[in-house]
């Protein structure tokens, strides 16, 4: 009984590994600490398991567990929203040659977890503000306002770089 | 809010590539620790915490009143009778400062101060309740007593309050931020605008803030708690926030335009007219925090660096005389702003996570509440206008945020 409760787990969450690393890859932006992450939460899937697979979505409830992951990760960064709306804390990418991605990518990443946590699903994903705000465990409300504050941070950092990405469509 | 998805997807999607480096995730690591973790959980009867479970959220009817769907005009005086300039006395920069806590009411585990008056015995801030989903008490805290205020809609805050007690800031509703006034005891919506947020105020009521949202919101003046928005007339296609707004009226603001690679600094005296204020050098901007007798306080930074997505962890704090049009230069400080008072003496945070405080004579740090093991382990966010009251947020030794005031001495 425990081994087909257990094989059950191990054949799902070897088959949706990709799929969980994609989204942590793109959370955090670095693939070391994204293994970690998903390390972590498909352990916690784990202790979860009885729940997960009675659930009416097994997806969507290892991409909740994945994504509080990561937004517990770094909980306490995530006050920054208003402080550092104009200068956020990030790596320097002052460096000649600095891409877009890396552009984008070290402004998202100076961003509070839960703020890229919202437009990394709302925009790459194409999630819905209610999927989105289930997934967080937070309000429609929350999670417009932080795509605002998101957003807003990400262009006055990005400046031009990111109306010309806008514009070449 | 279709041009900010259309943003959100554009800048997004540059992020939008498969990993290249082979997967270490280890799947019976996994089964592992989860087998242990289950055992103990077991013994430990611990709840679970992780459970989602589908809650279906119920859509809030948009609510607009008559008011808000109104158009809000443009331009037009800002300060009726601008008082005659009065000379502050002068301030000595403090030099040692001591943290102390201050109390959350209603027992919630953490919480922030997120402004305060000008003479800092007014703190605004919000508490964090347990398993909060993004509402939040608004907490007033007032020389020494503490009340709660209930600002409606989610991510509340208050940001700026006069010494008469008038508060103002936003909460956020279906259709976007909201902007709202406190006084008296009561909470109600700043008019003339659909959606906005109200982000300072002066002595003689004048409340400015921004209308619309993310990217095109656009700066407007409240000429009192009660009076309509009106817009701030600026260049056609501009888009920005505003920054402050001075005892006499005036209004500063940091507005972006299509032309410009970095953020220019914009100001509209009391009677209203608006002009790009001078660039400090050729390839540099101003970052203004606020203003005070025709004078405005900040920091430059470099364009380059802007437009490159890098931030400055050293920033030169500089006054720009608005008469003359002339920068002075002060010695540059390690230290990210949060915010200035009217001397522009710059509060904000270290790299390492120490709040600080830059008076224009170097940068003294302050004390931590009990450590600085994170970069955003102490923020101070405001400052008082004789320096002498700092606020903002520290955690504490389990890492809970705190909501802090040091008070400082010469």
């Amino acid at each position: 009984m425990k081994d087909a409760w257990e094989q059950e787990y191990v054949e799902y969450v070897t088959a949706r590994l990709p799929a969980l690393r994609r989204l942590a890859c793109l959370l955090c932006g670095d693939e070391h600490r994204a293994d970690d992450i998903v390390q972590d939460a498909i352990t916690k899937l784990y202790v979860h398991w009885d729940k997960a697979r009675a659930a009416t979505n097994l997806d969507a409830y290892a991409r909740t567990i994945l994504v509080r992951t990561f937004v517990d990760e770094k909980r306490l960064a995530w006050s920054r929203v208003r402080l550092f709306a104009s200068a956020p804390d990030r790596p320097n990418t002052a460096d000649m040659g600095v891409d877009d991605r890396t552009a984008v990518r070290a402004a998202l990443s100076g961003l509070p977890a839960r703020q890229q946590a919202v437009l990394v699903l709302r925009f790459l994903y194409d999630l819905r503000v209610a999927e989105v705000s289930e997934i967080l465990g937070c309000s429609e409300g929350t999670v417009k306002s932080q795509t605002h504050h998101g957003l807003a941070t990400l262009r006055q950092v990005l400046g031009d770089r990111s109306n010309a990405l806008a514009w070449t469509e | 809010m279709e041009s900010e998805e259309r943003y959100g997807v554009a800048v997004l999607r540059v992020l939008d590539v498969e990993p290249t480096t082979a997967s270490k995730v280890d799947v019976s690591r996994a089964v592992s620790d989860g087998r242990r973790r289950r055992l103990i959980r077991r013994w430990t009867r611990m709840g679970a915490c992780a459970a989602v479970t589908a809650v279906a959220v119920a859509s809030v009817p948009l609510v607009t009143d008559a008011l808000s769907r109104e158009e809000p005009a443009v331009g037009g005086s800002i300060a009726a009778t601008p008082p005659p300039p009065t000379e502050s006395p002068a301030v000595t920069p403090p030099t040692s400062c001591t943290v102390s806590r201050l109390p959350i009411p209603g027992g919630h585990p953490m919480a922030l101060v997120t402004g305060a008056d000008p003479t800092g015995r007014l703190l605004l801030g919000r508490a964090y309740p347990k398993g909060h989903k993004g509402r939040y008490p608004v907490v007033i805290w007032d020389n020494g007593t503490t009340r709660t205020v209930d600002v409606p809609g989610d991510d509340q805050s208050l940001r700026d309050a006069n010494t008469a007690g008038v508060a103002v800031g936003s909460g956020w509703s279906d259709a976007g931020p909201v902007p709202y006034v406190y006084r008296d005891g009561k909470v109600s919506r700043l008019a003339g605008v659909r959606t906005g947020e109200a982000i300072a105020i002066n002595e003689a009521g004048v409340i400015v803030g921004q209308g619309g949202g993310t990217p095109d919101s656009v700066p407007v003046v409240w000429r009192s708690a009660t009076a309509p928005a009106t817009y701030l007339p600026m260049p056609s296609g501009w888009t920005g926030n505003v920054v402050a707004v001075g005892e006499d009226g005036s209004v500063l603001a940091l507005l972006r335009s299509t032309g410009k690679r970095t953020p220019q600094a914009y100001l509209w005296g009391p009677d209203g007219k608006g002009r790009t204020l001078p660039k400090p050098s050729e390839g540099e901007y101003f970052r203004p925090y606020s203003i005070q007798r025709n004078v405005a306080y900040g920091v430059v930074s470099s364009d380059e660096t802007f437009v490159k997505g890098g931030s400055d962890r050293r920033v030169t704090p500089v006054r720009l005389d608005l008469t003359t049009g002339q920068y002075t230069r002060l010695p540059a400080v390690s230290m990210s702003p949060s915010d200035a008072n009217g001397s522009g003496w710059l509060v904000g945070s270290t790299e390492k996570g120490q709040g600080a405080l830059s008076t224009g004579n170097g940068m003294i740090t302050l004390p931590d509440l009990n450590n600085h093991h994170s970069s955003t382990a102490n923020i101070a966010s405001t400052v008082s206008e004789d320096g002498r009251i700092v606020a903002g947020q520290a955690d504490d030794a389990k890492g809970v945020i705190q909501p802090v005031v040091w008070t400082c001495a010469p």
